[in-house]
């Protein structure tokens, strides 16, 4: 039997252009998927991957390197430069307004996903939220996961500093069954007892 | 934003790449390690435990960590029962690549405990209703060679109580064409929480028919082995008499009031021997967690500090477990020097006849097997691992 991820093209080209941000929707989807999926077998064709993207991109380095060095660093320099200034005012003057948000999921059964610009959160069910990015303060009831966008940090009502970073998954949770609020990331999930997890997963089927 | 994690990705395979030939090497050993900044978990395959700078191969594996150490390896085969698909998964290492070989659907998604029958039988324990509703088993055994399911039934265990009615399967054996489960009842506290009841039960069942021959009731600890495709709970020693530990410590039982103990089961024997436990926690003050049979009597216990962590919130984190060698004849336990490790569960200790090796995630953020010599009792410094570790959470022999 083979799964839906093992027919997947993932390949060489297709995580380039992923890296570069150039894939297409549905791509990038697919490489999303694979980046998340719990099955090994994401990694088909895994020897060509491993192999090729690291040995063409230690060629293309060694053979970019030295012919014309001089010449080479200063055209990088000042692309880099441009990029630089460009990428900064991009960040600078459009990047959306920092918010101060209250979420609330007021389902007995399911979790509910909230979708913003700095971070998408999942609140579990019978919880509240309140995200404060701009007085970088967190006061909540029950429990979520939210994947930051950005680097932030929020003051928990207990005046504890949870640090969350862009391209993260951390599971908040205020349960007195963890000792105190705490913000897993799914490493620390993983030293939980198992009955933990068990419970974790079916409040939120996406970790 | 994932972005961040395929670079990562891209740059192991880079420095795996520029590191060393990576091709051809024959690895005896293979290390899981949840790497640093939440970058995808690896499979490090070495031919050595010394520090002996001869190649590793590392194989990204995916960013999604929950139950990703929970594989099993046996005869140059992992195998992997998955908690989204509950297809059970058969992969090899071919060169540099871990491939998919075969995969059978089951119908549950976790395994609890298992063992194995003969060299390609596994027999595998599930519960059969996480929801905790009833107290049954679910017996899977599957013929690892031909991926095929051999046997499947419930097997109902009694004894559940009103109070105390999820199943915990703890330990499994299989000797002289019984099936021999030990267990105990737990229940839900709070949102997350549980604790477990004050008694391990111990059902000797027919194979053939699944008849319940007879259930023997221990109340001197609880919560026997645990997940062990996590961490090893139970050994047989040269002359075959079956070891095993309780764990009601706060990282899987959770009823400390009651001590980690070891028992036995003799050769032959369908009863726990009643003569025989070892008080762990009387012996050093803290809970214990997993065990390994370094041979002539001895067995290595790694515990907890309770002094050293405050609870759930940085319990997996702080450096708190130490090893410790006990002698199963007299009982008496020693302290191994090695430096403090951290990490809830970890499977990492291997022995031969001359050593004990160790796999340790220290304060300094030294990533490196540790090895005691049984004899002079001396410890050394084994294989150094790449310092984008962060816990090393499996080692396993793979001849």
């Amino acid at each position: 039997m083979y799964t839906y991820y093992q027919k997947m093209e993932i390949n060489q080209d297709i995580l380039k252009k992923y890296a570069s941000g150039q894939c297409s929707g549905g791509d990038k989807h697919l490489v999303e998927k694979w980046l998340n999926n719990d099955s090994w077998d994401s990694i088909a064709e895994n020897k060509d991957i491993n192999e090729e993207i690291g040995s063409d991109l230690w060629n293309n380095l060694a053979t970019a390197i030295s012919p014309n060095r001089k010449l080479y660093w200063a055209k990088l320099t000042a692309a880099a430069a441009v990029i630089f200034v460009l990428g900064f005012s991009v960040f600078h003057f459009s990047h959306p307004a920092l918010n101060n948000v209250t979420f609330t999921n007021t389902s007995v059964e399911n979790s509910k996903l909230f979708t913003e610009d700095h971070y998408d959160v999942q609140l579990s069910k019978n919880s509240t939220a309140n995200i404060d990015l701009v007085n970088k303060k967190l006061t909540f009831s029950g429990d979520f996961i939210i994947k930051p966008k950005r680097d932030f940090e929020l003051l928990d009502s207990n005046h504890n500093t949870l640090i969350f970073k862009a391209g993260r998954e951390y599971f908040v949770s205020d349960s007195p069954d963890f000792g105190k609020i705490v913000a897993f990331q799914k490493s620390d999930l993983a030293f939980l007892p198992s009955n933990m997890q068990i419970k974790i997963r079916e409040q939120f089927q996406s970790i | 934003m994932k972005r961040l994690l395929l670079l990562s990705f891209l740059a192991i395979s880079i420095f795996s790449c520029s590191r060393s030939p990576e091709k051809n090497i024959n690895p005896n050993f293979v290390f899981c390690l949840f790497n640093k900044e939440e970058t995808p978990t690896s499979l490090l395959f070495s031919e050595h435990l010394d520090d002996t700078n001869s190649p590793t191969l590392e194989i990204p594996l995916s960013t999604s960590r929950i139950q990703e150490r929970e594989y099993i390896y046996k005869n140059g085969f992992f195998y992997r029962l998955s908690s989204q698909t509950s297809l059970f998964k058969k992969y090899q290492l071919q060169g540099s690549s871990l491939v998919l070989i075969d995969s059978i659907q089951l119908k549950n998604s976790d395994f609890e405990t298992i063992t194995w029958k003969d060299d390609k039988n596994l027999v595998a324990l599930c519960r059969e209703n996480l929801t905790e509703n009833t107290s049954q088993a679910r017996l899977y055994q599957i013929n690892v060679a031909a991926m095929k399911i051999i046997k499947e039934d419930t097997i109902v265990l009694p004894f559940a109580t009103k109070e105390y009615k999820a199943l915990h399967l703890g330990l499994v054996d299989i000797e002289n064409n019984n099936l021999w489960i030990a267990y105990s009842f737990f229940k839900s506290s709070g949102k997350y929480g549980h604790t477990t009841s004050d008694t391990t039960y111990y059902a000797t069942i027919k194979y053939d028919s699944f008849k319940l021959l007879n259930v023997q009731k221990e109340t001197r600890s609880t919560y026997p082995g645990g997940f062990n495709i996590i961490q090893s709970y139970s050994f047989k020693d040269e002359q075959g008499d079956y070891y095993f530990m309780t764990n009601p410590g706060i990282a899987l039982g959770n009823n400390l009031k009651l001590p980690t103990a070891i028992f036995r089961k003799k050769k032959g024997q369908q009863l726990v021997d009643q003569d025989f436990m070892i008080n762990i926690s009387k012996s050093i003050g803290n809970h214990a967690y997993g065990i390994w049979y370094a041979g002539n009597g001895k067995a290595i216990i790694r515990n907890e500090q309770k002094k050293l962590y405050t609870d759930f919130s940085n319990y997996h984190s702080v450096y708190q477990f130490e090893y410790r060698i006990v002698d199963l004849k007299s009982g008496y336990i020693e302290k191994i020097q090695f430096p403090l490790d951290k990490g809830t569960q970890k499977e990492n200790v291997w022995t031969d006849t001359k050593y004990v090796y160790i796999a340790i995630d220290d304060a300094h953020d030294e990533h490196r097997v540790w090895k005691y010599n049984l004899q002079t009792k001396e410890i050394s410094k084994g294989l150094k691992l790449p310092n984008t570790a962060n816990f090393t959470v499996r080692m396993n022999y793979m001849k």
